[in-house]
């Protein structure tokens, strides 16, 4: 027994040993296996090096498209650019941990950091000699000065710059303000009561009741996830975007497009006006009072328990698929017309992308670096690559026209989709240019139709710019809006659409008011002005 | 022991014990079996609310697709390496400090004792640690998930004070026949304190499995464990955000999401029963003398 036990305690101690030489060993893991190229990029100028240059990147990782060290459009681009790659794929939800980290410390930072936003903390960190000014180098980023000017994206680029009137990201591209997302109804039910497609909320009204009015127990409107949701996607159209999680996610304040002004929306009449217009809907049941986790909601619509909701053109295809509801048929409407007219949520053409941490600069190859990471992510090659794949693998030309291999073409899960997950293409953490002709290429024509109408009649506006705060003012602003300001403003909203505090009653409004001002409303509407960008 | 009788009372008192017994026992276990059961469900039936204790369209679908998702038997093996050589680590460690701290009369006892408790209120904070991570050179590797969490402080005073039970002339008895302190600790208190090593050999052996903070901060993709994985399928999508056409609505199936709370909670659930007959008793001796 006693001999038993040594043994014992013999194999687990040298169970450990092993393990500890096996896991902390200098071996390149799989999931960083460097992507090396070998070709040379013929647009790029300088002299490129004989060896790759290597370059380690920080990459939010997608539970829906896990990140795979195979990716073809990853192994093209950096053949392009002549560059050893290795990824450093962290999941998307806890991504900026890791990232605020290295920017904090410098210690083992990775040269290039993907999809980063600067504002508030970051920006004093940038302007702090954290990031690499990157504007300061326009002659490396030629083929990002190329695209942005070709996409009519340099006024938008340049609104980028700090109060230092530096720029300090590379943004991605996109060549139209996306229409991904809106009001998403039963078309089947629509055509079946002879409703046309509704253009207004009283529209949309009148189709909720008439649904209602047949299904008593339903709740025709349901929320996705979360009211946030419905909220930023309806809000624009009433010019009152209010709320923590609504662009421009200022919570009482938000950016008017004319006079390049904050202005107070919180305690306007017209948000007061959507507030009444939701208190009917869910006054008169035509509201899911809960916000449904996606299962949740998928069930609901594909029941029939809701006919209505505010989502992503995407999600279509599945609840089509599962629901038993014969003719069942959702479409993705264009946006409603509200008092400031037929607008979707807020979009944005330039406005996150990669930066280079301040310790990149030190490497005496920067210029490689740099020049690298602009051919990779910015060329026309790149974007293409990025957006289709590669020709020959995931699509043919025929007669001049991109034809999707079969492959690609009857992927069940859609092409989109498919190209992200086996082929690293149309990855949001790493795609930085997206131009209309390929984006199209990858949905169906009911989609190309919505996303066509959208752009003609400038569905979304693009996001407002950062204010050009200093230190001080971004912390007072922090603090003026993380003390009871957004709690009141959130916390209010739903009580007046779900009735507990009646939305009508102009006394219950005025107390509402009067709180959200002792919370420091007009310092807050104040400090965005002095500080406003305005481009 | 009082005798037990069997009149109206009694049998009132344990008949609502019992249905309280059952009716939590039924909040634990409801929740686990439709977790189970929808991880082998197929998608159709999932989506349209039918599942709830059995599967319907019976399918291992959801534990192939997430044996294929990329890293995943990787990250498997990573949480199975630091639970087994950071609880074997955790338990000497916390064993070599508790023994002498268990002895009161050690010099310097109480100073030690109040830098032991100190650590259970004040952390240096995350940036700060991290750099003292960094400048040991243990970033990237498998130390710097182990060694930083190697005592747990509430650990550490649960073994002393079961320590601190065992009767001194034990140890006195033993000194006299020569034995030195190490012999007492290994032939003497060790094994009279199996319940309590038991307590926090589970205690370490959770924390291990379910820690990824650790390894979010401390190390690169290739050791992380897979409790990262489930945290950014389950986490992951419902942070919705505007991005790019196309990705935003992005949702992982319902069945695979459960695939993977049941692959990683099982082993760790299984842990329990084992111990749960020391659990008790260790926890409950060391929190006397708390």
């Amino acid at each position: 027994m006693k001999m038993m036990k040594k043994t014992l305690a013999l194999l687990l101690a040298l169970v450990m040993v092993f393990g500890l030489i096996a896991c902390g060993g200098d071996d390149t893991p799989e999931t960083t296996k460097p992507v090396q190229g070998g070709e040379v990029n013929s647009t790029d100028p300088v002299d490129t090096p004989a060896e790759p240059v290597k370059i380690t990147i920080y990459y939010p990782d997608s539970s829906t498209a896990p990140f795979r060290t195979d990716w073809l459009a990853l192994a093209e681009v950096a053949k392009l650019a002549n560059a050893e790659v290795t990824i450093e794929a962290i999941p998307e939800g806890e991504y900026s941990t890791p990232v605020n980290l290295a920017l904090d410390t410098q210690e083992n930072c990775p040269d290039v950091i993907m999809f980063q936003e600067i504002y508030g903390s970051k920006a004093s960190l940038c302007m702090n000699g954290g990031v690499v000014s990157i504007s300061d180098y326009p002659e490396w980023t030629p083929n990002f000065n190329a695209m942005a000017e070709k996409m009519g994206l340099t006024d938008q680029v340049n609104a980028l710059k700090l109060a230092d009137g530096k720029r300090y990201i590379m943004p991605s591209l996109h060549e139209s303000l996306e229409y991904s997302g809106g009001l998403i109804l039963r078309a089947d039910f629509l055509e079946a009561k002879g409703f046309d497609a509704p253009k207004t909320f009283d529209d949309l009204y009148e189709i909720l009741k008439a649904y209602k009015e047949e299904n008593p127990d339903s709740y025709p409107m349901v929320h996705y996830l979360a009211p946030y949701i419905t909220h930023r996607m309806i809000m624009p159209a009433w010019g009152c975007p209010v709320g923590y999680w609504v662009p421009p996610y200022l919570g009482s304040i938000a950016w008017d497009y004319k006079t390049k002004t904050y202005y107070d929306t919180a305690t306007s009449d017209v948000y007061r006006e959507y507030l009444q217009f939701m208190n009917k809907l869910a006054d008169e049941g035509l509201l899911d009072p809960e916000a449904s986790a996606d299962d949740v909601w998928s069930q609901k619509m594909t029941s029939g328990a809701a006919i209505c909701t505010y989502a992503y053109y995407d999600q279509i295809a599945g609840l089509e698929a599962a629901s038993e509801i014969e003719g069942f048929d959702l479409n993705l409407f264009l946006p409603l017309a509200g008092p400031a007219g037929a607008l979707g949520e807020n979009r944005g053409q330039a406005y996150r992308g990669l930066l280079f941490p301040a310790a990149t600069a030190e490497r005496e190859d920067f210029e490689q670096v740099v020049r690298a990471i602009d051919t990779m992510f910015y060329s026309e090659e790149a974007a293409k690559i990025w957006s289709i794949g590669v020709e020959g693998v995931t699509y043919n030309v025929v007669d001049g026209k991109i034809e999707f291999v079969d492959a690609v073409k009857n992927a069940p899960e859609g092409i989109n989709k498919y190209l992200q997950i086996n082929y690293g293409c149309g990855t949001s953490g790493f795609q930085s240019v997206w131009p209309d002709e390929y984006t199209l290429l990858k949905f169906d024509e009911e989609y190309a139709e919505i996303y066509a109408a959208a752009s003609a009649m400038g569905a979304n506006q693009p996001y407002a710019p950062e204010p050009w705060f200093d230190d001080f003012a971004a912390e007072e602003a922090g603090m003026l809006a993380n003390g009871a300001m957004f709690d009141l403003v959130e916390t209010y909203r739903e009580q007046f659409i779900y009735g507990d505090v009646d939305v009508n009653d102009d006394a219950a409004w005025a107390a509402y008011v009067a709180q959200l001002q002792e919370s420091g409303l007009q310092e807050y509407l104040d400090l965005y002005n002095e500080y406003r960008n305005q481009g | 022991m009082a005798k037990y009788y069997r009149n109206k009372e009694n049998i009132i008192f344990d008949t609502v014990v019992v249905l309280l017994v059952v009716l939590v026992l039924v909040v634990c276990l409801v929740p686990f079996m439709y977790v189970l059961s929808a991880s082998f469900s197929g998608p159709k039936p999932l989506t349209n609310g039918e599942v709830f204790l059995f599967p319907k369209d019976f399918t291992l679908n959801a534990y192939i697709k997430i044996i294929e998702y990329p890293n995943f038997l990787r990250y498997y093996g990573n949480t199975i390496f630091y639970t087994v050589t950071g609880t074997a680590l955790c338990l000497v460690m916390t064993i070599l400090m508790a023994f002498p701290l268990a002895h009161s009369k050690l010099k310097g006892h109480t100073f030690f004792m109040k830098l032991v408790v100190i650590t259970m209120f004040f952390s240096g904070g995350l940036i700060p640690k991290f750099l003292l991570v960094n400048s040991l050179k243990l970033t990237d590797t498998v130390w710097a998930i182990l060694l930083p969490s190697a005592i747990n402080t509430f650990n550490l005073i649960v073994l002393i004070n079961f320590f601190k039970t065992i009767p001194r002339e034990l140890e006195e008895a033993a000194i006299i026949d020569g034995m030195g302190y190490f012999g007492i600790m290994r032939n003497i208190f060790l094994p009279l304190s199996i319940p309590a090593l038991a307590t926090i050999t589970l205690y370490y052996a959770v924390y291990f499995w379910n820690d990824w903070f650790n390894a979010l901060i401390y190390v690169k993709s290739a050791k992380y464990p897979v409790m990262m994985i489930l945290r950014n399928l389950v986490v992951g999508t419902m942070q919705l955000d505007v991005s790019n056409a196309g990705g935003e609505g992005d949702t992982v199936s319902i069945a695979m999401k459960c695939a993977v709370i049941v692959t990683s909670s099982v082993p760790i659930i299984v842990l329990y029963p084992f111990l749960s007959k020391y659990f008790v008793k260790g926890l409950t001796i060391g929190g006397v003398k708390g």
